[in-house]
């Protein structure tokens, strides 16, 4: 079958079968940012914006994307720049495997707490960002560039 | 072997997908978060986006919430955030990771009836109803002491609008995790009068039900004494069993505690 989705601001038509999942398909279709780790909605890698909210593309069946407007990591890695230096300049990447799927989700947490839905305080944050798993980092590295790059004091 | 779908359609309405729903091999798709895990075949799968039971409104006395609502939506909306200061929103926030609410739906979290849920025990505590295209309402306890109407369409969960005071406890081995044991508390403020107890506990590891001794004690009141009497009731009263994770005794011990912390909550 034939999907159409609007792939970091531009349509485009994707041949899928009706069982593929959406993270099997951005990837066949070139968006490597998007990562295959745990594949059962765990940790997060695999994160992408559907019609503007952070989702598990992981968990979402492609077929049901036809007509929605999806956001990876490359779509916003310009607007993400000053996010990138903050975590090179704590030290915070090691294998970066979980990197864009945090990416996708900080720009995410950055719109909700303009938008007033969620604080700016350290335990919403943290909240927030729970389902982002990384096995590499132990975390604090991360907390420290997110918390400089969303102000957080 | 995952999840295989030889076919997948997308109705308008919702008479067009229950008449889908009808033939062999046929299954709805919620947010398909939890379908993905398993290894089986569906035939037909239906898609509701497009059938119009994703909105969440008031109605009559009620907050009536589509079963295509997604978890976040529903989290996050002001109906729900300003009901019972904001019970639902924080116990909804429990639910594993913001990626998963903004998929998971009302009626794929529901209708399953799994144990572990958090989400149904929440609600559970709260006078609510559950609405199916062809069954129609019932009250959310009776859906789920029943077995589930068989090849039909959740279209609605509704909340009864009225002021409530209402906590949710659970026990994790980590907050990122499933609940091993979860406790729901509330009771109608009828100013200052507690009355209407309503106490669910789930993941025991069976799916959430309601004590209704323990609510018939507390309706009397709601004093130390009472409070004991209602916790004592409640153990004896619901099954709790052993799993991988936890013995039933310990899951009974721990609800119990639970369950005192709740009610000194809901008194303030
Ligand atoms: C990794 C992971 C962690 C989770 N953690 C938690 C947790 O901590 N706490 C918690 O409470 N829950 C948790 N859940 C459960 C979650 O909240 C959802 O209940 C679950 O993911 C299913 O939602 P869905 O909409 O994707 O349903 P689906 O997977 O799409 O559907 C589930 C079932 O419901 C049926 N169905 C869906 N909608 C309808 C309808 N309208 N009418 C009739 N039948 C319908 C489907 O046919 C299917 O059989 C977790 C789930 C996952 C995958
Ligand atoms: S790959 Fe999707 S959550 Fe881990
Ligand atoms: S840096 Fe390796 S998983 Fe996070």
């Amino acid at each position: 079958m034939k999907i159409k989705v609007k792939i970091n601001g531009k349509w485009e038509e994707w041949e899928i079968d009706p069982s593929d999942y959406l993270l099997d398909v951005l990837r066949r279709e070139g968006y490597l940012s998007v990562k295959k780790a745990c594949d059962t909605g765990t940790c997060g890698a695999c994160t992408v914006l559907v019609d503007g909210f952070p989702a598990l593309s992981c968990s979402i069946l492609a077929a049901t994307m036809d007509g929605h407007e999806i956001t990876t990591a490359e779509g916003i890695a310009d607007e993400m720049d000053d996010y990138m230096k903050a975590l090179a300049s704590e030290g915070a990447d090691q294998c970066g495997f979980c990197s864009p799927g945090l990416m996708v989700m900080v720009y995410a947490l950055r719109k909700e707490i303009e938008n007033g839905k969620v604080k700016k305080d350290e335990e919403a944050v943290k909240r927030y960002l729970i389902g982002n798993l990384c096995r590499c980092s132990g975390y604090l590295g991360q907390q420290r560039a997110i918390f400089k790059f969303l102000g957080v004091k | 072997m995952p999840l295989k779908i030889l076919e997948y359609v997308r109705p308008k309405t919702l008479e067009e997908a229950y008449e889908l729903l009808q033939k062999d091999g046929a299954e709805i798709l919620g947010g398909t978060t939890y379908a993905r895990l398993s290894n089986r075949t569906i035939k037909l799968a239906i898609d509701l986006q497009d059938v119009g039971i994703s909105d969440i409104y008031e109605e009559d006395d009620y907050i009536v919430v589509g079963a295509m609502a997604r978890l976040a939506n529903m989290q996050f909306h002001d109906l729900i955030m300003e009901y019972a200061n904001g019970y639902l929103y924080d116990a909804i926030s429990y639910v594993w990771s913001v990626q998963l609410r903004n998929i998971a739906t009302v009626g794929g979290t529901i209708v399953p009836k799994w144990g572990f849920s958090d989400f149904i025990t929440a609600v559970l505590a709260l006078p609510s109803e559950v609405e199916f295209y062809k069954a129609g309402r019932m009250k959310l306890e009776e859906f789920l002491e029943n077995p589930t109407p068989k090849k039909d369409i959740m279209t609605k969960l509704l909340i009864k609008k009225e002021s409530r005071k209402a906590t949710f406890k659970f026990m994790r081995n980590s907050v990122y995790d499933f609940s091993i044991v979860n406790v729901a508390v509330s009771a109608k403020d009828e100013n200052g009068k507690l009355t209407d107890w309503r106490v669910a506990v789930g993941a025991r590891p069976g799916v959430a039900a309601l004590s209704r001794k323990a609510m018939e004690i507390l309706n009397d009141g709601y004093d130390e004494s009472h409070i004991e009497e209602a916790t004592e009731a409640m153990q004896e009263e619901l099954n709790f069993a052993d799993d991988f994770r936890w013995s039933g005794e310990y899951r009974r011990e721990v609800a119990g505690a639970l369950m005192r912390n709740a009610i000194s909550e809901v008194i303030g």
